[in-house]
């Protein structure tokens, strides 16, 4: 439904997304994920025909969306980052003239239904310019509903809303997931790992991990232990960093401890042997969770240190004999 | 075509629920009222000696008017939208850029035929209690039509390329005037003819004063014509590479 041909978009001197490529099939509901001015926006705005790539190419439903942009956008709702409303129109005549201008068949009868959908069925008359914030986030996303698309690229379709109000927009993505394909950005990781069958971690305009949620996420960490104790004693951390296999302990807290181990069964069996025979009280031996955030900062680590070994590898080339102290610094050279 | 129409549908709603239209169809009632009335009261003081009243003098003062009031009309259309973000959905929706620019262009057009329409209060007067040459007031009304047409056409080129209300409505009133004053310009050209000659064809002004006297001209149709396609063209292409950026 969507597909991406190592979409880059270049604004002056500033490359914005490069080489981003993917694709998402009917009934996926992907979050797009990455830190503030990563290419969420850019990309998105590529998909809807709003700008066309530098390079690559998009593709909803199979419409390219530079060269057959008309039917790709009939085919597509789009919600953007700033809610595209007109204040001086009522809710429902805003929602009249976008059904309109994409020939929605019995026109009044889907706004009621979409107005239903996001609840705000009693507001239909009032003006938009008196509406708040959660209200207009809503209207924009009835605009983007109304076609019933079967592509709808949400740009953060939770902000400004009250929790109530989140979950229930949670709750109606859950539901158009099951019909539509859906694309949405948002900087709420929980959010992502509730509702999205799928994350696209962005970073810096490239793409640094795509994964289906289930797999990646709530398994058990093989690599991350905490134990707990009735009573610890003075040698505890001492003792567990010992143990054969063990990488790292600390303390988490005064009963707890978090081990990093080599992911091996036996060495979790020399852990709790050890906790045994000391005579600890062993209370609960468990693998951490993963959580989506763990995976969001390890990938946004992994790309901080890549631009450094650039930096440092681009330093090397151009100054081969100086010894580099801070290779931060040198791309202001 | 549909399309356009739904933008212009609207754009007319969001125009007149805006101070700037009763200001203007205020200031045109009162400023051409009050020459008509003037030149009425000279006829029946001079008896017979002035001219008989006409509807030229009207009609010369409101397209002379239309020069600063046409972007003050159009200085919103397509800014407006840059700069609420409403252009966002515009240019995702399945509507051409042509179409978006024909539709702001007609929505400011169909408000300017509703100001023309309410100066032939006029001319009614005139025929009512006079004998006036029809003819005259015809080609005047006419020539007025498509005088508004091009200027507001310049207006919504100008609407293009800022986001910034204020840079628009300088912009559009910058262009207007340039080419409004391009047969006074021509005129210091004494010593090469041609150069005067072709500044004169340029000259929106040039271009009016056959259809107040009753004269038309295919060419002058086709000058108002030919300025509105031209500054619609130019518009589109100016969103089109908006795109880009």
């Amino acid at each position: 439904m969507i597909e991406t041909e190592s979409l880059t978009k270049v604004y002056g001197a500033l490359k914005a997304i490069s080489d981003i490529t993917f694709s998402c099939k009917k009934g996926e509901v992907v979050g797009f994920l990455g830190p503030n001015g990563a290419g969420k926006t850019t990309t998105m705005r590529i998909l809807t025909g709003y700008m066309p790539p530098t390079s690559g190419a998009a593709y909803i439903a199979g419409h390219n969306t530079l060269t057959e942009s008309l039917p790709a956008r009939q085919r597509l709702g789009y919600l953007p980052e700033t809610v595209p409303l007109y204040p001086e129109l009522s809710v429902e005549n805003y929602l009249a003239f976008v059904g309109r201008v994409r020939r929605v068949d019995n026109l009044w009868d889907r706004v009621d239904a979409v107005l239903q959908t996001v609840d705000l069925l009693d507001r239909a008359e009032s003006y938009i310019s008196t509406l708040s914030k959660g209200m207009r986030q809503r209207v924009g996303l009835a605009q983007a509903l109304l076609h019933d698309p079967d592509v709808l690229i949400l740009d953060e379709p939770t902000i400004g809303l009250d929790p109530a109000q989140i979950r229930e927009v949670r709750q109606l993505i859950t539901q158009l997931g099951e019909k539509h394909t859906i694309l949405l950005s948002t900087h709420i990781l929980s959010e992502v790992e509730q509702i999205c069958s799928r994350a696209i971690i962005v970073i810096d305009g490239r793409i640094w991990a795509d994964m289906p949620i289930e797999q990646a996420v709530g398994g058990a960490h093989k690599n991350l232990l905490t134990v707990k104790l009735a009573r610890p004693a003075a040698n505890t951390l001492t003792t567990l960093r010992a143990v054969q296999g063990v990488v790292e302990a600390r303390a988490n807290g005064v009963r707890e401890f978090q081990v990093r181990i080599d992911g091996r069964d036996e060495t979790r069996q020399r852990v709790a042997e050890t906790a045994v025979n000391s005579g600890w009280g062993l209370l609960e031996l468990s693998s951490e969770k993963v959580s989506l955030e763990t995976i969001f900062l390890n990938k946004l680590q992994e790309a901080e240190q890549a631009a450094l070994d650039m930096a440092e590898e681009v330093a090397a080339e151009t100054h081969p004999k100086s010894t580099i102290q801070n290779p931060k610094s040198l791309g202001e050279e | 075509m549909r399309n356009a129409w739904l933008v212009a549908q609207r754009e007319l709603g969001a125009i007149f629920v805006q101070p700037i239209a009763y200001v203007f169809i205020i200031m045109i009632l009162l400023i051409t009222g009050y020459i008509f009335a003037a030149q009425i009261a000279f006829y029946v003081l001079q008896f017979g000696g002035g001219p008989p009243p006409s509807v030229a003098n009207v009609l010369g003062l409101f397209t002379f008017l239309a020069i600063f009031a046409a972007p003050a009309v159009t200085m919103r259309l397509l800014s407006e939208e840059q700069r609420s973000g409403t252009m966002e959905l515009l240019m995702t929706l399945p509507i051409r850029d042509g179409e978006v620019v024909f539709g702001k262009w007609l929505a400011a057009f169909i408000f300017y035929l509703a100001s023309v329409a309410l100066t032939i209060i006029y001319p009614v007067i005139l025929i009512r209690f006079g004998n006036p040459d029809v003819g005259p007031i015809f080609s005047g009304y006419l020539g007025t039509i498509l005088w508004g047409a091009g200027l507001l056409g310049v207006g919504v080129l100008a609407s293009a390329v800022s986001e910034n209300q204020i840079v628009s409505f300088m912009l559009a009133f910058g262009l207007n005037l340039a080419l409004y004053l391009a047969a006074l310009a021509g005129q210091s050209f004494t010593s090469n003819p041609t150069i005067t000659n072709v500044l004169n064809q340029f000259s929106y002004e040039a271009h009016l004063g056959g259809f107040l006297d009753g004269v038309m001209t295919a060419t002058d149709v086709v000058y108002y014509i030919l300025v509105t396609a031209v500054a619609l063209f130019a518009a589109t292409r100016i969103l089109e590479t908006r795109r880009w950026r």
